[in-house]
């Protein structure tokens, strides 16, 4: 016995002609449909995004916790190194790092955020196309009346979401800091700036990791790939300072548009850069959505 | 069965053509689809359509080119040639419009992990933005475990998922890329029942299948892809008639044909093969088996001056029909022993679609 369906009407005639459209028959109810696609893709990323938040919360609650012993570090000699002053910038001078501020933006708000947490983003980014392409479950979704522009968007707002729920994490672990430790005072206009950076840096490492994955379809590949250009631009940031001949190199790193230490402690903000890694990371975003539109979905 | 009187029909010649093309308006229209990745040309032009209402089992051999057309119909992949519509629209430029009207089971069924499958079907429905007024009493005909997360499924009920997500909404076209694959026998009866079912209340079923008695149950029309081009598209009850009747004969000591030779020459008859039925020794043919098609007169008549002592006969197979289309002159001097082959066994390679 056929399906009856409890709420549509009787099947409206079909048009006579070959080759004419057909005139649907009746359709069941809408649905709001939302936005399963990010729902979804949060879902996916949920245990790696509460990894990253437990290692901010970790690094940045240790930061504080020793935060009363940094008075008596010497730094000097690290400072002096040209990887000591690629990890932090040159700006930053010794004495600002005995401070809470200082420590932190050593530990945190430096290279290493842009490499840990930006690379985290950028690795998963590259899962948004070729991972579903390559676990095959982007067949059923497209079989729907869903886009592929929605689905790429979707996908890529549910990494913006982790990129906030990252960023506001760090900055309530700062808070939680400056409540439980003592000598951790900051200033929060410019932390809050230093973070909008990192954010900035974020966009970036997602545009990345998007326009990557939307020409593979295998997700580590991609992933890997964009990492792997975070990496190659620490590196080019590390190497720049070795000879007054290689300092164009740092132009070519992104690392070098993101210069977190001395926004915190320097309070040296150069709003051109943030405008630089956000345009390009959104420019990621965009080529990579236009090759997903055209390109062939492998088997 | 024995006593139809049919005209001869061999193999694949001296039909009337078939139109690729259905009568009726078409839920499914292609027309001269090619499709090609760089020098290597998976899909060579072909065309055909498929009434509303109507089943259209779509076989060939692996690589023949059946996904790269179900594929193109989705618009996971763009044609290098021609044009599909469905439902009257443009499959490339009308996508949303379509999918929101079409259902489709994949070939290969791959789910996401970490929900459960009413989780999941949940998800596709909002993505259909359509209510799934069908869920319910899919859920029960299929017997479908919806409450249990999806790693945790097996084959079966990955498959039982995915037909269920690609009826639920009460698609008017349903695009099966081999529906049964992974289904006890019990489900893939119930299955083809529940096609059957479907097929009477109007929806459109477009389905690819390696399971010829599936094929042979609930198609009406069928076309065959062949190294990317369209070799046969066929009406099931023609084939049925084309593959004719399995028959064994016995005869007695005191009449039997002195060899196989009168038996050759009998219009209809191909795969002559002497049998070893237990009959008594003696000079002459004991037992043979053969395959006859069309008219069985000439049959009768001649076997009438033997002594007979038993004829059987069954419906042939249609898998055999189906499998020379399948064929291609080397696999086909490849697998066939010498000899036991009647005249008109040559199936033809026409392309039924080119016009």
């Amino acid at each position: 016995m056929a399906l009856t369906p409890a709420s549509t009407t009787p099947a409206s005639p079909a048009h006579r002609m070959a080759g004419a459209a057909i005139t649907p028959r009746a359709m069941p109810p809408a649905r709001r449909t939302g936005l399963p696609m990010l729902a979804a893709t949060l879902a996916e990323t949920r245990v790696g995004t509460a990894i990253a938040c437990f290692y901010i919360a970790a690094i940045i609650l240790l930061v504080g916790a020793l935060a009363p012993t940094l008075k008596s570090v010497n730094l000097g000699a690290y400072l002096s190194s040209p990887v000591g002053q690629a990890l932090i910038g040159a700006n930053v001078g010794a004495a600002a790092l005995r401070t809470f501020t200082g420590y932190l933006s050593v530990e945190f708000y430096s290279v290493w955020f842009g490499l840990f947490f930006g690379g985290f983003l950028t690795f998963i980014a590259g899962g948004i196309v070729a991972k579903p392409v390559e676990d095959g479950t982007i067949e059923l979704a497209l079989a729907r009346p869903f886009s592929r522009r929605r689905f790429y968007l979707e996908r890529c707002g549910a990494l913006a979401v982790v990129g906030v729920i990252m960023s506001v994490w760090a900055l309530a672990a700062v808070w939680l800091d400056t409540r439980i430790f003592s000598d951790t005072t900051v200033d929060w206009h410019w932390l809050l700036l230093t973070q909008l950076a990192g954010g900035a840096f974020l966009v970036f490492a997602l545009g990345l990791g998007a326009v990557i994955s939307a020409c593979t379809s295998v997700a580590r590949t991609a992933g890997s790939a964009a990492i792997g250009v975070l990496v190659l631009g620490y590196l080019l940031n590390s190497l720049a300072g070795l000879s007054d001949r290689l300092t164009w190199m740092t132009y070519l790193s992104p690392f070098h548009y993101a210069q977190l230490s001395a926004i915190l402690v320097q309070h040296q903000i150069t709003w051109w850069h943030l405008a630089l890694l956000t345009g390009l990371g959104l420019a990621g975003v965009v080529a990579g959505l236009v090759v997903f539109e055209r390109r062939d979905l492998a088997a | 069965m024995i006593g139809q009187d049919n005209a001869v029909a061999p193999v694949a010649a001296a039909l009337p053509e078939v139109p690729a093309r259905a009568s009726g308006p078409a839920a499914i229209e292609v027309e001269g689809f090619a499709k090609s990745y760089g020098t290597v040309q998976a899909v060579k032009g072909i065309s055909f359509s498929v009434a509303q209402g109507e089943i259209f089992g779509f076989l060939g051999p692996n690589g023949a080119g059946k996904s790269t057309t179900i594929r193109a119909m989705l618009d996971f992949i763009r044609p290098t040639a021609g044009t599909i519509r469905l439902l009257g629209l443009n499959a490339q430029r009308d996508t949303q419009d379509i999918h929101r009207r079409i259902g489709y089971v994949p070939g290969d069924v791959r789910l996401p992990r970490g929900i459960t499958g009413r989780q999941l079907l949940d998800r596709y429905s909002r993505m259909q933005g359509l209510q799934p007024i069908l869920l319910d009493q899919l859920i029960e005909r299929f017997d479908v475990e919806v409450d249990r997360p999806l790693q945790g499924y097996s084959k079966g009920m990955r498959q039982k998922i995915a037909l269920v997500q690609a009826f639920m909404c009460d698609p008017e076209l349903v695009i099966l890329d081999e529906p049964t694959s992974g289904l006890d026998p019990i489900s893939q009866r119930a299955f083809n029942t529940f096609l059957l079912d479907e097929a009477r209340s109007g929806r459109t079923v477009f389905m690819s299948s390696h399971i010829m008695s599936d094929v042979e149950k609930t198609c009406g029309r069928v076309g065959v892809i062949r190294a990317g081009e369209l070799v046969a598209v066929e009406q099931i009850e023609t084939l049925r008639q084309r593959a004719g009747q399995k028959v064994t004969v016995e005869f007695g000591a005191t009449g039997r044909p002195d060899d196989l030779g009168a038996l050759r020459r009998i219009p209809g008859v191909v795969d002559l093969a002497p049998a070893n039925h237990g009959t008594p020794a003696g000079p002459g043919v004991g037992a043979v088996t053969f395959t006859v098609r069309g008219s069985v007169d000439p049959l009768i008549k001649t076997l009438a001056r033997y002594e007979v002592l038993h004829l059987s006969a069954e419906e042939a197979p249609l898998e055999e029909v189906f499998l020379q289309f399948y064929e291609t002159p080397a696999t086909r001097a490849a697998a066939s022993p010498t000899g036991g082959v009647g005249a008109g066994d040559e199936p033809s390679a026409k392309t039924a679609g080119q016009r």
